[in-house]
């Protein structure tokens, strides 16, 4: 085949589904080792690998797949049962798949040593005795119930083909029968159909090559009249390696005869016991695009979006320019909101690793836990799960390795032998909150601030000074560790530092809560970042300042005489409630001098959510409601305080966006 | 932003052998040189939004095709006296230091000059006002002593005493 390098980045994007769906359905298979629907799956996604391999002619993937293949057909006939051998041994499987993979991606080969591991595969396969071959390979004359519409010809077409064709070419109506769940028709179809071309001229095909090329496709057969000088056997054998194919129907044609007298053996290959009704994977029909793309699509929108506003500026008094506006406007919106939105993924997509991390670390230390996922759907931006990986695989591994103790070590603590961690992820306002949480020792605190002065991080001083909770964050500097003996899975609490370093880089913040016997909690904030908010623009001394929308709970003009004083501090009465005022140029350490808001005779007040209460920010003038394009403040300036960043607005110019978060 | 005043700047052979090309220009009445290769571009200065919160010789921020970009009173940060009034001469200096777009606010743009690395002198005669740090060496054209400045060490050394937050 000729053009596989053009179905290799889809073949990794597969097999990266595909490994997911086996990790997925192992672990369901360990905890419920009778659900014939988890096998069904588990044997789909091992089969669909191992067609895709020997498509891509990965030899040891495919043998290596085809071996997982032939178990999982033993469990499903329950000539094997599910023992906890069976899953290590599948996990181990998958983990050389994935392994393979990644060399394949690296090294563009699958060349693996797998001699030890399909042994010992081979082995449990025999101890399920007397079964039949289950290979695809096995061809069955199934004649009933096949879609077998052939293409037809007339006799245009037919003495057209007579004129044409070589002596020892045969004219063949091949349909090709494609798997109905398959997500990825239209790239099948092709290969198909490529396939078919290099064995000979395609006469007519439906789909034709042209219409596969271009667009999405509905029909789940291939139908084409092949001219071919090759054996029908050859044929038939090429074609189904190829990925989804379930069945070829080949039928050689008498073309100088009618239709009905078209030989009548029917061939037809179909993969055994396909039952495509049950069970689909839940793998979804992606495309893989680099962050780098999105992130240059958000920023070219964002250049429209400035743009458009500078545009509406200009005002132009013409009719055709007012109709325009409106469109265009909804044309960005919408763009702006589908980009949004092709950024934001469950966070469950990063979660589902962890799940076999956990056990297989829990496994590796003998401890007994049991790990709750909450909140898979939560969406955040991409760029952002992304760089949250790392952070939590820590966090997880220090749970089960620091956290959580032996069984008979909890039992003699009066626990449930068996621990708990929970991974928690929900969206609290504009925030993301993710929690790691273990019902485990928890941190001692004595231990680790001993640690702390012996490194020199803090004085003894300092540390007499501290409250129990700043005292716990000191788990998050550099070179701290509670554990004395040194583990391989999660080292010596190295690495919290890092955890830290990277949640930080992210806008967000992370605190840790322990009590001791009780369990740890590590709770990570993190800012819905948006590249585009809603702003509310607002004058502050000569300047435009923007303030998100999503910070704001109201705006308000207020009277100086409605100000009142609590504790020498100016305040207003809103609904009952007492909320301080600020001076917003105070904040911005602008030079306020004597012009003094309070000789104002009426103020333009922003009520503001900042650090969990509501503050009243005294601004110059509420100017107008926009979207912003979030820009960085330059990475020289570093960050600056109550900044978050800055936008362009109408005239070209920059405004400042303010971070109301810590301005009270 | 008028971009017909803006110059851009052709960086090709700015290497010629030993010969290196700099870009001088005045802070009041003192000629300085740095790197042509440093240098992106120079425009008239737009308006710039002052940035509170910052340090004294941050003048504040301006768009740069959709960039926000930092602009630095370079005068300011080297702490030179500042006598010049502010003319039409102004220019910014785009510089880009490892995809750093900051701008250099200076009183007005010379000439490009092609000087051979071996005539710029290392030594000082205490002329200019600048800390040595600061300053790759000195070389004198048409009877005019242009300070070749290192303008790496300058915008990214911490320890300025005009470093203090402003007032504005």
């Amino acid at each position: 085949m000729s053009d596989n390098n053009e179905y290799l980045d889809m073949f990794f994007a597969e097999s990266e589904e595909y490994i997911m769906v086996l990790n997925d359905n192992i672990l369901k298979l360990e905890n419920n080792p009778e659900d014939k629907e988890v096998v069904a799956s588990l044997f789909r996604a091992a089969h669909s690998l191992k067609g895709m391999s020997a498509t891509m002619r990965f030899d040891v993937l495919t043998e290596l797949t085809h071996k997982i293949e032939n178990l999982m057909d033993k469990v499903r006939n329950n000539k094997i049962d599910v023992t906890t051998e069976i899953i290590d041994l599948l996990f181990e499987g998958i983990d050389y798949i994935e392994e393979i993979v990644k060399q394949i991606k690296d090294e563009g080969t699958d060349d693996f040593n797998l001699e030890v591991y399909l042994h010992k595969l081979e082995n449990n396969i025999e101890e399920g005795k007397a079964h039949k071959e289950t290979s695809n390979q096995d061809i069955e004359n199934n004649n009933d119930n096949f879609d077998s519409k052939r293409l037809t010809l007339n006799e245009v077409e037919k003495n057209n083909i007579q004129e044409n064709k070589k002596e020892l070419d045969t004219v063949y109506a091949v349909n090709a029968e494609l798997d109905k769940v398959t997500e990825f028709k239209q790239v099948r179809a092709s290969m198909v159909l490529k396939e078919a071309k290099e064995m000979g001229y395609i006469f007519k095909s439906d789909p034709d090559i042209k219409s596969v090329d271009e667009a999405e496709i509905e029909e789940d057969v291939v139908k084409m009249i092949l001219i071919s000088n090759e054996n029908r056997e050859d044929i038939v054998n090429n074609l189904s390696n190829i990925t989804d194919v379930v069945a070829i129907n080949i039928t050689a044609m008498d073309i100088e005869s009618t239709d009905k007298n078209m030989k009548s053996d029917n061939e037809k290959q179909k993969a055994k016991n396909e039952d495509s009704s049950s069970s689909k994977f839940a793998v979804s029909s992606t495309v893989r695009v680099g962050i780098k793309k999105l992130d240059k699509l958000m920023n070219m929108i964002g250049e429209l979006l400035i743009n458009k506003t500078r545009l509406e500026a200009l005002n132009i008094n013409s009719e055709g320019f007012k109709d325009i506006l409106p469109q265009l406007d909804r044309v960005t919106m919408e763009l702006h909101h589908t980009v949004m939105q092709i950024r934001m993924e469950p966070i469950g997509v990063m979660f589902n690793r962890f799940p076999r991390m956990v056990r297989d670390l829990s496994k590796d230390s003998q401890k007994e836990i049991d790990f709750l996922i909450k909140g898979k759907e939560t969406e955040l931006d991409r760029s952002i799960i992304d760089e949250l990986g790392d952070p939590l695989t820590h966090l997880l591994r220090n749970a089960v390795d620091h956290g959580i103790e032996k069984p008979e070590t909890r039992v003699k603590k009066g626990k449930d032998k068996t621990g708990k961690i929970k991974l928690k992820a929900y969206q609290k306002g504009s925030e993301i909150i993710i929690e790691v949480e273990d019902d485990g020792s928890g941190i001692n605190i004595d231990k680790l601030t001993a640690k702390a002065v012996e490194k020199e991080l803090i004085t003894q001083k300092e540390l007499e000074e501290m409250d129990r909770e700043k005292k716990l964050q000191l788990i998050f500097e550099p070179g701290l560790s509670t554990t004395d003996q040194v583990s391989n899975v999660s080292g010596r609490g190295v690495g919290m530092d890092v955890v830290k370093r990277t949640i930080k880089s992210l806008d967000g913040d992370v605190y840790i809560k322990s009590e001791k016997e009780e369990g740890t909690k590590i709770v990570i904030s993190l800012p819905l970042t948006l590249a585009i908010q809603d702003a509310l623009m607002v004058k502050i001394d000569e300047e435009v300042f923007a303030i998100p929308l999503n910070a704001i709970s109201e705006t308000l003009k207020i009277k100086s005489k409605e100000i009142r004083q609590v504790k020498g501090n100016d305040v207003i009465v809103l609904r009952n409630e007492t909320i301080p005022l600020i001076d917003s140029r105070k904040s911005l350490n602008i030079e306020v001098g004597d012009n003094n808001y309070t000789e104002q005779e009426e103020m333009s007040v922003v009520i503001v959510k900042s650090s969990g209460k509501e503050v009243g920010l005294i601004v110059n003038e509420l100017l107008y409601q926009q979207e912003i394009v979030i820009k960085s403040l330059s990475d020289y300036l570093g960050n600056v305080k109550n900044i978050s960043g800055a936008t362009i607005i109408g005239d070209g110019e920059v405004a400042l966006i303010l971070d109301v978060r810590d301005i009270a | 932003m008028s971009e017909k005043d803006d110059i851009y700047l052709d960086k090709k052979e700015t290497n010629i052998g030993s010969l290196n090309q700099y870009l001088t220009f005045k802070l009041e009445q003192e000629y300085y040189g740095l790197q042509l290769e440093k240098a992106k571009e120079i425009i008239k200065p737009p308006k710039i939004t002052n940035v509170p919160n910052t340090p004294k010789h941050v003048m504040g921020v301006i768009n740069i095709r959709g960039k926000v970009t930092p602009v630095i009173d370079l005068k300011e940060k080297l702490g030179l006296v500042k006598n010049h009034k502010k003319k039409d001469n102004n220019k910014i200096i785009i510089i880009n230091i490892d995809g750093i777009m900051v701008g250099l606010y200076i009183d007005d743009v010379r000439e490009v000059l092609s000087i051979n690395s071996d005539d710029i002198e290392k030594t000082t005669d205490g002329k200019q006002s600048l800390e040595e740090e600061y300053i790759k060496g000195v070389f004198t054209s048409k009877g005019k002593l242009i300070v070749i400045i290192n303008i790496e060490d300058i915008l990214f050394d911490n320890n300025n005493p005009s470093e203090e937050v402003k007032n504005a």
